[in-house]
């Protein structure tokens, strides 16, 4: 599953949480501010699958450390894609 | 010349002929009625603002009238126009003057879109502008006036204008619309106040609009660089507390008293993420007057603080 980010996204990034502005949609999300870095890098390399996020965010990571982190991104996807912010483009 | 400078009978003439034209703020209105008790509670409340000539440029047309038909004797009724059309239901006749209130409340809303508009008050001490959105009925009204009275500067008690390219605040220091027991409470401590007409048995029980200070009408060209949000909130018994709101949080919040973020579109995401990185958020639930006027005070002599975001 390849991810992108959607088009035209603004974010505002605060201490407690992102804000995003769909212009798509006209909606605006208080997010997870962890998401930003997980936007970052889809953004960065174009498309991406969920294993190479979890991959680069979890570098570094003991074995504990990557499961826990690999749930937590995985929930942090999963909302994205709900709430449009990300888009899978291609199924495997 | 401004309008306590004009008799009785010349606001009447000008209302019922070619309409008055106040400047307020940033809009000028042309106020038509042929209803005796609109030129008395305009020049009560009004008194203050500059009357402009029909040759100056008019932002809005309104007018309060009773209907050319039965209703303008049977149960009188009352109805308001801009531009001859009127896009209220009418009321009863002797709510004219709320009427006219919430007319020009509508047309500032529907068409000021230069602004992003939010539910807001706006007061400002030493330079320090603090915005207040407030949903209805969370005693924002009181408190603007309570720190009116007590030497604060009225941008507005309705609705803060900023600027979607500089964040700045445009003053609109219309008089502060009260009700129910608040209309008594800033009697007893500014027995002095001006009221308009106090009108019972409307939608939002009794109205009365308090006359904005000499201070906020003189200064209405002086924009206001803000520097607080504070969203208030009256709660009876409560014990004072105050909490600084997270900025996600503060922005979400702003979001949801905002006439226009949404039909702004990313202008609006682009004005809100300014102000909302360059001010401090604090939510304030008070019982206490006293305790909540102190509050604003300490933020009024508050040290200006470099923010992180």
């Amino acid at each position: 599953m390849l991810l992108k980010v959607a088009e035209q996204l603004k974010l505002a990034l605060f201490d407690d949480g992102l804000v995003v502005f769909d212009p798509n949609s006209g909606q605006t999300h208080n997010i997870d501010n962890n998401s930003f870095e997980i936007l970052q890098y889809i953004q960065t390399v174009e498309s991406s699958s969920i294993a190479d996020i979890t991959q680069y965010i979890t570098t570094g990571c003991n074995e504990n450390e990557k499961t826990l982190l690999s749930q937590y991104i995985q929930d942090i996807i999963n909302n994205l894609i709900q709430l449009n912010i990300i888009k899978v483009v291609e199924c495997n | 010349v401004q309008l306590k400078e004009l008799s009785l009978s010349q606001i009447n003439s000008l209302l019922k002929h070619s309409g008055i034209v106040l400047a307020i703020g940033p809009f000028n209105f042309s106020i038509q009625s042929s209803i005796n008790n609109i030129a008395s509670n305009l020049r009560r409340v009004y008194g203050d603002f500059n009357v402009l000539s029909q040759d100056d440029l008019i932002d809005f047309n309104v007018r309060v009238d009773k209907p050319l038909n039965i209703r303008s004797c049977v149960k009188p009724q009352v109805f308001f126009y801009h531009n001859d059309k009127s896009p209220f239901l009418p009321l009863p006749f002797y709510q004219a003057f709320p009427l006219l209130e919430w007319g020009m409340n509508w047309c500032i809303a529907q068409y000021s879109h230069q602004f992003l508009m939010l539910h807001s008050a706006v007061l400002e001490k030493n330079g320090t502008t603090i915005i207040c959105p407030a949903e209805s009925g969370s005693g924002k009204s009181t408190l603007t006036a309570l720190l009116s009275i007590n030497g604060w500067r009225l941008l507005s008690d309705e609705m803060a204008l900023i600027s979607t390219t500089d964040n700045l605040v445009t003053p609109i220091s219309r008089p502060i619309s009260l009700k129910n027991q608040s209309i008594d409470v800033i009697k007893r401590m500014a027995p002095n106040a001006i009221f308009s007409d106090i009108v019972d048995d409307t939608n939002k029980g009794t109205i009365g609009h308090l006359k904005p200070t000499q201070l906020s009408v003189e200064r209405l060209n002086e924009k206001g660089i803000p520097r607080f949000i504070v969203f208030p909130k009256y709660e009876k018994l409560a014990e004072t507390s105050i909490e600084l709101k997270p900025k996600a949080e503060a922005f979400m919040q702003v979001i949801e008293n905002s006439f226009n973020y949404t039909l702004l579109g990313s202008v609006g995401f682009d004005a809100l993420s300014n102000l909302i990185s360059n001010s401090q958020s604090y939510s304030l639930r008070y019982s206490k007057a006293d305790e909540a006027i102190a509050f604003f005070e300490q933020l009024s002599n508050a040290p200006a603080v470099v923010e992180q975001n």
